[in-house]
This record gives structure tokens, sequence and C-alpha cells, in this order.
């Protein structure tokens, strides 16, 4: 591994620590005061150390990960009861999640006692065979069509109000190897309603193409009756071979707030033409650092995307290492750019967690 | 489309499975590398794929930049309807020809 790809992983490991200590908290919602938020809290932090994990080789951790997220799948989706042992179970995954991200980090292998009694427990719970993710798909697995029967089956939502996302859909490096074809999803989601996309991005040249990897990306809108549930099946179907996003319409403009009791000792701007009185802008020298309110789920989501940039960052440079750095100098100078801008997202979205 | 006036006639594939994409991109190649244009026979096409599509536009600006002629004869609704999904179907607009 180079000295790049070391930085990387460092980064990532600082991340998944975050992640975890995220999920703890999550966890100790769910036994306190159950609720959605948590469990969705939990899945997606479970789900981006699975990510991460993959892509830096750290399979013990991203094998527990995958049995781990694929139990809280079915407690998301109401599956599985949550309950006091499924709590301890729980518990008990993210103590191992822990231990399996110190290992990495502190490069000491742990005891695989509770990591194996935790496995064990969680594949029974999860349903999993002791081999499932150990089996290769056949050659000819296709894993779109089971989901494309499975969504064309849905029953229709005509009734229910439709509703309009606007989507940004940025296919992985290796989602057609894995079988996942971009023109599939957006077949599924043209199946749930009204869909506009433009596509963006450069094609490499015939000679450079792999068409095995997509160049492009999506965005667009969506208008559907569907169901929440259809939307994350698609994103489930997905996993962490691409970015799907569905922003929901923004909500009409929210009522002006009072002012604050301060601002009505403080002299009136002089009315225009009737509108409302506008205080006067501080002096730059005044004003305070300026802030804003952001709900929580969007920083985690800031951060699940950062870590989504530092994984294919990863990619990118392994797949980069067997080149001639002669040869493809402004590849390599454009990736070493890359890095160091994400090094940047990365510490500017620590920084706002913190 | 450029103005030459040979070209070679490929059939596409019905599936645009990796195999028959990297066939495909292989004989584009070749037909670049001779200095002939294309006609992509495209009334076969049941099952496209990204990848296909990604390859009949790489391929599309490849002979657009040696001003070799290129162009779709007859696609098939499955391929029509790919590029529509994909945002595309301006691009599918412009590189469909009619046989003489």
């Amino acid at each position: 591994m180079n000295a790049e790809d070391q930085e990387l992983r460092q980064i990532f490991l600082l991340e998944c620590e975050e992640l975890v200590t995220l999920a703890e908290s999550s966890v100790e919602t769910l036994r306190t005061a159950p609720t959605e938020d948590a469990i969705h809290a939990l899945f997606r932090a479970v789900h981006s150390v699975k990510g991460g994990a993959g892509a830096f080789g750290l399979d013990r951790l991203a094998s527990f990960a995958h049995v781990f997220e694929t139990y809280m799948d079915l407690l998301r989706k109401g599956k599985a009861t949550l309950d006091d042992a499924a709590v301890d179970l729980l518990f008990d995954g993210v103590d191992v999640l822990r231990q399996l991200s110190d290992e990495a980090r502190d490069g000491e292998k742990a005891s695989t006692q509770r990591y194996d009694a935790a496995l064990e427990a969680l594949r029974a719970a999860a349903g999993l065979e002791d081999d499932v993710a150990a089996k290769p798909p056949p050659a000819d697995f296709d894993p779109m069509a089971e989901f494309e029967a499975q969504m064309a089956a849905a029953p229709a939502a005509d009734e229910a109000p439709r509703r309009k996302f606007k989507i940004r859909f940025v296919p992985g490096p290796k989602m057609l190897e894995a079988g996942i074809d971009p023109l599939r999803i957006l077949g599924v989601l043209k199946s749930l309603g009204d869909l506009q996309v433009e596509i963006a991005g450069q094609l490499p040249s015939l000679v450079d193409l792999d068409a095995q990897i997509c160049a492009w990306s999506w965005t667009g809108t969506l208008e559907t009756a569907a169901p929440q549930a259809d939307l994350d099946d698609v994103r489930d179907m997905i996993d962490d071979l691409a970015v799907l996003e569905f922003e929901g319409e923004a909500p009409p403009p929210a009522p002006e707030p009072e002012k604050p009791a301060t601002a009505a000792t403080t002299a009136p701007a002089p009315k225009k033409h009737g509108a409302a009185p506008i205080a006067e802008p501080a002096k730059p020298r005044d004003k305070p650092v300026a802030t804003v309110r952001v709900d929580v789920p969007k920083l985690e989501r800031l951060g699940n995307m950062v870590g989504e940039l530092i994984i294919t960052q990863a990619f990118l440079a392994r797949q980069a290492s067997g080149l001639d750095p002669e040869a493809h100098r402004p590849l390599f100078r454009a990736l070493d750019e890359m890095g160091q801008h994400i090094r940047e997202v990365a510490d500017a979205a620590t920084s706002i967690r913190a | 489309m450029g103005g030459d006036a040979a070209h070679a006639t490929i059939e596409l594939p019905a599936t645009g499975d990796p195999i028959t994409v990297a066939a495909l991109k292989t004989e584009l190649l070749e037909r670049l590398a001779a200095g002939e244009g294309v006609r992509l026979d495209a009334r076969h096409v049941a099952e496209p794929s990204t990848a296909l599509i990604q390859t009949i536009e790489a391929g599309a600006a490849a002979f657009a930049e040696k001003t070799l002629s290129f162009g779709l004869l007859e696609p098939s609704d499955a391929l029509c309807g790919a590029y529509e999904t994909l945002g595309l179907f301006t691009a599918l607009m412009s590189r469909i020809v009619m046989e003489v």
C-alpha cells in the first residue's frame, strides 16, 4: 500500500470510529426510546462501515458488518422484532465492530471469542446460512431479474398522493461488474412514476473505454405515488455500488420567525413602500460568525458521502497503481489533486460534525 | 457523420452482455483503423445495456473525430427505449440513418 492509500485508510478508520460511536448512540436510543430514525441511523452506520472496510481490504470488519447489516435490514423492514434480546444483540454487534475497528487501526488481532459469538448470533438472527457469504454467485447470476419482477409485482399506488423528488444517481466503478446495470435501475425508477433525467459525464475515447465501468451519472426528477419502501428497495438493491439520492420536494417557505427580543431595541430600518422592516446589516467587523441550523441526518449524509468519496478515491488509486506514471502523468496529477481535495473535504466535514 | 463513401455494416448483438460488447468495440476499432465508416444494424437489439450504449456512443465520437460516417440502422424499440431511459434520446435521433 502506498503512502496515499495508507493515508486514505487512516481517514477511513477515523471515520469508522465515528460511525461506530454513532451506532452505539443509536443502539442506546433503541434501548431507551426506540424510533425508526434510530434504526435507520444504525443501518446506515453499519452499511458505511461495510463499504469502507471492503474497499480497504479489511475483510473481517467487512464480513461482520455485512451480516450485521443484513440483520438490521430485517429490523428496519419490520421482519424481525426489536425486543430486549435484539437490543442486546445489537450492543454485542456494535462492540465487535469497535473491536474490529481498533484491530484494523492498531494492527493487533483481538480475541476472536466475542467476534465468533456475535457473528454466530447475528447470522442466526438474520437467517443466514453459515456459508452464504462465501458462496460465489453462479455464472449466469442476474441480480436484477428478481428485483425487477418484485418491483413490477408491487401493487400500484394510484390513490396515494404523488410526491416529487429530485434524484441524483452516480454509479460507482464496480456497479456493472456486480451485474447491476444503471439502465435497469433507471428503468425500475421509471416504472414507479414520471422520471425525467439528464445525463452527465464524459465517455473516454473508444480506445480507452472500459464499457463495464459506467462513465455517466444522472440528475433529474421522479414524480411518484410509490411508497417510501419502494424507493428504499431500489437503494438497497444498489447497496454501496452507486450513489442514489432522493431529495424530497422542498416544503413551502415557513413563515418568518419572530425577531428575537433584542431586535426590538435596535433602531428600525427605514421602511420602503410598506415592506416589512429590514434590519440594518451589521458592519463586517461587528458581524459574528454566521451559523445555520442543519438537521443531524443531513450532516450524517454529508459524512457518508465523504466516506464514499474516500472509498472511490482508494479504488481509483488502486486501479492506477498498475499504470506507468510517466505515460499517464496527467492522470496521476489529477489523482493527486483529487486526493488533496478529498482530504480537505473530509477534514471540513469532520470539523462540522465535531 | 462524415462524408466517406465506403462503409461497413455491423450487426449489433441482441444482448448487450460484456462479451458481445467487447467484440463490438474491437470491430469498431478495426473499422476505424481501416478508415471505413460504419452502419450499425440495430434492428435485433432486444436486451440493450449501459455498456452497449456507452460503446456505441464512444464509437460515434471516435468516427466523428475522423470524419467517418457512423449511423444506426432501424434501431429496435428496446434500443430506442434504452436511449430514452438514459436521457440520450436526442443523441439517438442524430445517429439514425436510412438505408439507401
